[in-house]
Order: C-alpha cells, then structure tokens, then sequence
C-alpha cells in the first residue's frame, strides 16, 4: 500500500514494522498472490478511505445500483461535480457535490464504485 | 544534541468517537460504550460525563438515568476500534517513524528529530488531518518529556480554551508551573490510587508540589519511580521512546489483590486481566509464546506464607488472549486451594518467537484475511483491557473472559471489517 511503502522510505533506521501494533496489515492484498493489487488501483489513502455499501435505486442512471460498493476517502477536497457522501437529512447519502446545500455536510469524496455483476 | 520533544496524541472517547463515525447524528447527544457483556460503562461522551454517569458505571445501576436522559447505548465493537486505532496508527507512522503506540487511544511520538519551529501549530495540524481523514477527534500535549506530554494532554483535553492542542515545551517556565499547578495526583501518569493518600498526607497535593520535591524525599515516598516522576516533571526523560526491534525474553504482569482473596472468581478474574494485559504487549511488538505460567502467592509478611507456580505449553505459539487466558485458568484451578488467602498474582509468557511464523493450517497455507481479523479483534480487545487496567474495575475479567461469547446486543455494525456490514449509503 501506498503509505507503508512511504514509512519505509521515510524510516530513519527505527523499524516501524515489527513494531506495528498489526503485522498482518502488511497482508493486506497479497491474499491473491496478484501482481496487479486492486487495491493499489481503488485506495489512494488507506488511513482516510471507507468503504460504504450502496442503497436504492434512484441512481441507475448515474450506472450507480442498489448494493454496489462504494470507496470513499475523507481526505481529498470535493470539487463540483465530485461524487460525494453527505449528511443531509438524518442519514448519509450519495450525490454530487453541487447539488449539496449549505447545510450538508460531507463525510467524503466517492473514489470509486464497485458493481459487481457475478 | 537536540532537546528532547514529545508528543502525545490522545483521542477523546475513544470508543464513543467510532461510534460516531458513521452515525453523525450522535453528535451531541449522550453516548456510552458498555464493556463486551454490556456490563459496565467503559467509554462516555462529553454530554454523558455531564450528566455525571461514572467510568465503569454498572449498566444495570444506571438504566434508569440512560432512559431518562436518553443516553445511547452501544455495545463494545472490538473490530471498529481496532481497525479505526490502526488507521490513526498508521497516519502517525507517516508524520514520523518514531512512533510508540500507548494503547489504542495513545501514541506518543519523538519530535526531538523533526525540523519543526512552532510545535503548537504543528499540533494543530496533526489533530486536523485525524479529524479529517479517519474521522477522529484527538486533544495533543507536547512537552520535553513523556510524563509532561501526558499531562498536557489531559489539560488539551479538558480546557476549552486550548482547543484540543497544549505546547509546553516553547512555553516560559512560570507558565508551565501554573498548568502543574492546575494538575491534581490523579492527573498525573503514575500516580496511583494506592499512592495517591499517602502523598496527600505529606501536603503533595498537585504536580507541582511533586515536582519540587527533593530527590532524597521522592525516593523515600516513591521509590525510585518516584525519582524519575520528579526528573520528568522536570523536563529530564526517564521515559525514552520505546523502541522497537528489542526482542524480550518474557513479559510479566502481576497484581496485588484488593484485599486478600480465597474466592476463585476473584483469581479468574485477575488471571484473566493480566493476561490480557500481557498479550497486549506481546502483539505490540508482534511476538507469539509457547509458554505460560501463574504464579499465585499468600502475603509474604503473614505466616504460612505459600507460593504456587503452574506452568503451561502451547503445541504452536500463540498471542491469543482468550486461548492463554482459558489454559491459565485451567491451570489455577489446580492449583487452588481454598483454604488460603491470596495475596498476589503474576502470569508470565516465555519462550517468545516473531509472529509472522503463527498459524499455517492444515495445508501449511496461512490466512491473512482470517489472521487479520482475529488480530484486529485481539487488538481492540486490548483497548478494554487498558481501561481495566488503569481504572477501579474490580471484576474487570468477568467481562473479559466472557468476551469470546459476548451478549453484545446492542453492538453496532462491524463497519470496516466485514463485507456483510457495511455502512449505507443512500441514493
């Protein structure tokens, strides 16, 4: 993953990986024996990226559907036009940056969303 | 040589704060997080301490206020936490390698090395991209030492005005002699309950008066972790960063019983505790044992003083709490005789190797994906433990032992560690 590989860069001798609380995080992807991960394709920010599963039906012409996962990281700035997660209403939902009022507040930035058709 | 800098990063409920993560709407409602069997409150909102509902609150003493009040009740979620202490970890890790995790909800970090001019407005930052990127609210004390970082910490956290963040270490002296001042014994790290009377009888009665205590005089009352609290009161490091990559031999937990005990609950429960504790270490520096042992001993200074030592082997190493703690138990069992009153108990792990060499299975394949989450478990199981362990819960292992089968019934979804719960997204 992108930020363990920069621990190791940034290491100034000290072993940060024998002491992580979690060596098998360093697993993490290599369960497929893959030399492309998806993960490295889907998760930019592993500390701020989610993953949220999607509910209703009122998307399908975004080519969003019901039960399609999606990747949402809390780092990056929403733009209009982004895909985003937000607080509107009493319950998180999924829509575009601009159509957002300014008393929605948003959780995060929609990366990518993963439809899976078997 | 650099002045030493330390930084500790503490996370504000830590348990409640997940809880909140995918559930804004409990933003200033009253929260509680209740030990894995629901027995006992082990995390509480901001708006749940005002309503003066205590740590380690018995649910059942308190149904009546939680309904009242509308207090919401969650269930411990091991895996949330663990996965959301890990992410927090991880972020820190990337700010500097020199990171040491405390326990789930604290991490000091060593900035003597880092090329920062103003540490307030670099607190600032850390705390901001927590908030941010994983979610979570933290309150940072950075002072010259560890015992000062902690303890300006507590101020970052309780004093509004400091808005999550205190620096003492660019702070004037007379300054940082009122925040000690300010800082009553049960505020500073390593004064205990047991300890706290006995310096209160002597006049000591916040971190000042310890700190201008003599050496010959802190000893006397303290011991010699009495002289390093003085030194790092002081601004002198007893406490340096613990490193990694020491390989330990063994790793010990003991406890002294509240009083003197015949009840075999009691023992269970302490075994059960220290256990625990010391899996707790020995994941955190990612080690396995293939030995344990108890050791349950009388007062030394009554007569028939009696020490009774059980030792027992894995057939393959392992960090497992529940698995050490069952066959410690086993163990007492044994060895127990109701007929003493005991005194003491230690548990021991030896004959510790690297796990990375843990659990092929039948095939000899390894499972991450299934280590991964039994880890993460394990983990944030831990993070009970640590409250157990710091505060005055007597039966804390009651609810440890029981955590393999929790009731958890009002647990909230594993949100980030299983494909089946997933948070919603509505469109």
């Amino acid at each position: 993953m992108q930020d363990d590989l920069e621990i190791m860069a940034d290491g100034d001798g000290v072993s940060v990986h024998s002491g992580f609380p979690n060596p098998a995080a360093d697993q993490r992807g290599r369960r497929t024996g893959l030399a492309l991960d998806l993960n490295r394709l889907l998760v930019q920010h592993p500390s701020s990226t989610y993953l949220f599963r999607v509910s209703g039906h009122h998307a399908a012409a975004e080519s969003i559907y019901d039960g399609d996962v999606a990747v949402v990281d809390r780092l990056p700035t929403a733009r209009r036009g982004d895909l985003v997660v937000s607080w509107q209403d009493g319950s998180l939902r999924l829509c575009r940056q601009h159509q957002l009022l300014p008393e929605d507040s948003i959780w995060g930035v929609v990366t990518a969303v993963i439809h899976q058709y078997r | 040589m650099q002045q030493p800098v330390f930084a500790l990063i503490d996370c504000n409920n830590f348990f409640v704060s997940c809880e909140r993560l995918f559930r804004p709407d409990l933003e200033g409602r009253p929260v509680v997080v209740l030990s894995s069997n629901d027995g006992c409150v082990v995390s509480r909102s901001g708006e749940a301490k005002a309503l003066g509902i205590p740590m380690g609150a018995p649910a059942f003493k308190y149904r009546q206020l939680f309904n009242r009040e509308g207090v919401v009740r969650f269930s411990a979620n091991f895996e949330l936490y663990g996965d959301v202490s890990e992410r927090i970890t991880r972020l820190l890790t990337r700010v500097t390698p020199r990171t040491e995790v405390y326990s789930v909800d604290e991490s000091f970090l060593d900035l003597s090395r880092l090329d920062i001019t103003d540490y307030d407005a670099w607190g600032r930052q850390v705390r901001d991209r927590l908030l941010r990127e994983v979610g979570i609210p933290v309150a940072i004390g950075i002072a010259p030492s560890k015992t000062l970082a902690k303890l300006a910490s507590e101020h970052a956290k309780t004093n509004a005005r400091l808005e999550d963040v205190l620096d003492l270490a660019r702070l004037p002296s007379e300054e940082c002699e009122l925040y000690l001042l300010r800082t009553p014994l049960k505020d500073i790290w390593g004064i205990g309950g047991r300890l706290k009377p006995r310096l209160q009888a002597e006049g000591l009665h916040n971190a000042l008066d310890i700190a201008r205590l003599p050496m010959r005089r802190a000893g006397q009352l303290m011991g010699v972790h009495g002289r390093q609290l003085v030194a790092e009161l002081n601004g002198q490091v007893c406490h340096p960063l613990e490193t990694f990559g020491r390989v330990r031999q063994t790793i010990m937990k003991g406890r002294m019983f509240g009083e003197d005990t015949n009840r075999f609950d009691v023992i269970e429960a302490a075994i059960a505790s220290l256990t625990a504790r010391a899996t707790f270490y020995l994941r955190r520096e990612g080690l396995a044992a293939l030995g344990a042992s108890l050791s349950l001993s009388t007062d030394r200074h009554k007569p028939n003083y009696r020490r009774q030592q059980q030792v027992i082997r894995f057939n393959a190493p392992t960090a497992d709490t529940g698995r050490i703690t069952a066959g410690l138990v086993t163990a007492a069992e044994e060895a127990f005789s109701p007929g003493f009153r005991y005194h003491r108990a230690n548990v021991l792990l030896y004959d510790l190797v690297p796990e990375q060499s843990l659990q092929p299975d039948l095939f000899g394949e390894v499972d991450p994906e299934h280590q991964r989450s039994t880890r993460a478990r394990l983990h944030a199981l831990d993070a009970v433990n640590e409250r157990y362990g710091r505060g005055a819960l007597r039966y804390a292992a009651e609810d440890l032992s029981q955590a393999w089968h929790p009731r958890q019934q009002l647990r909230s979804p594993r949100y980030t560690t299983d494909w089946n719960e997933l948070p919603e997204v509505y469109v």
